[in-house]
């Protein structure tokens, strides 16, 4: 079970396979997809899929807070999935992948965008290392 | 008319084989723990893994050796 379909499921949401078609389709995309990017490309998986089922699961994926809906004054809707905020560092030796969260960095990322003349809208961040030998933990 | 790329194609030197690298572990366990980042992202990172254990290999063989174990992991 994927990462979203878990959050799904704890929320409550009964897991078809047309809706973990959908899910898998936001969960890979590395856009902010609209209704109909997700229906095509959930098409491709399964032709069974309508753009009203596709509707309907974005929209409760919406109330449950699973998604972000973001208004690019297009006159239409895009998403992307509402993970939880964090960042990764990579054990470089091990392959271990920690996740961790930074409140200083992320005001130093908003007063970065800013000092240039910016509005932080989104960024990724992922950090490399080796572990100290003499290191914490 | 069919493919006729010979067996030890040049394109081959310089990948390395799964079962022969001690590495193997340590790129897929990074790409497999980025699951909730895109695909490319999580393929960046193995990448870089895969890199620091073998810094005499080219960009481009680390890329297709990588690659190779990611959709093999697939397939299996």
């Amino acid at each position: 079970m994927s990462d979203l379909e878990d959050k799904c499921a704890q929320a409550g949401l009964k897991m078809t396979g047309q809706r973990k078609v959908i899910l898998k389709v936001l969960s890979k995309a590395e856009d902010h997809p609209s209704v109909e990017d997700v229906y095509d490309r959930a098409k491709k998986a399964d032709k069974s899929i309508s753009i009203a089922t596709v509707y309907r699961t974005l929209g409760l994926l919406d109330e449950l807070d699973l998604v972000i809906r973001h208004e690019f004054q297009e006159g239409y809707s895009r998403y992307e999935v509402n993970w939880d905020h964090h960042h990764h560092l990579v054990d470089l030796e091990s392959g271990k992948v920690i996740e961790f969260q930074n409140d200083e960095l992320e005001k130093l990322k908003v007063k970065i965008a800013k000092d240039l003349g910016y509005e932080l809208v989104d960024h990724r961040l992922e950090l490399y290392g080796k572990k100290l030998k003499n290191g914490k933990k | 008319m069919p493919c006729q790329l010979p067996t030890e194609s040049p394109l081959q030197n310089g990948i390395k084989k799964a079962a022969d690298c001690k590495c193997y572990g340590a790129v897929m366990r990074t790409y497999k723990s980025m699951n909730d980042v895109p695909q490319t992202i999580a393929m960046d990172a193995a990448k870089r893994v895969y890199r620091f254990h073998h810094p005499e290999d080219t960009k481009l063989d680390a890329a297709i050796t990588v690659e190779r174990w990611i959709n093999e992991s697939r397939v299996q």
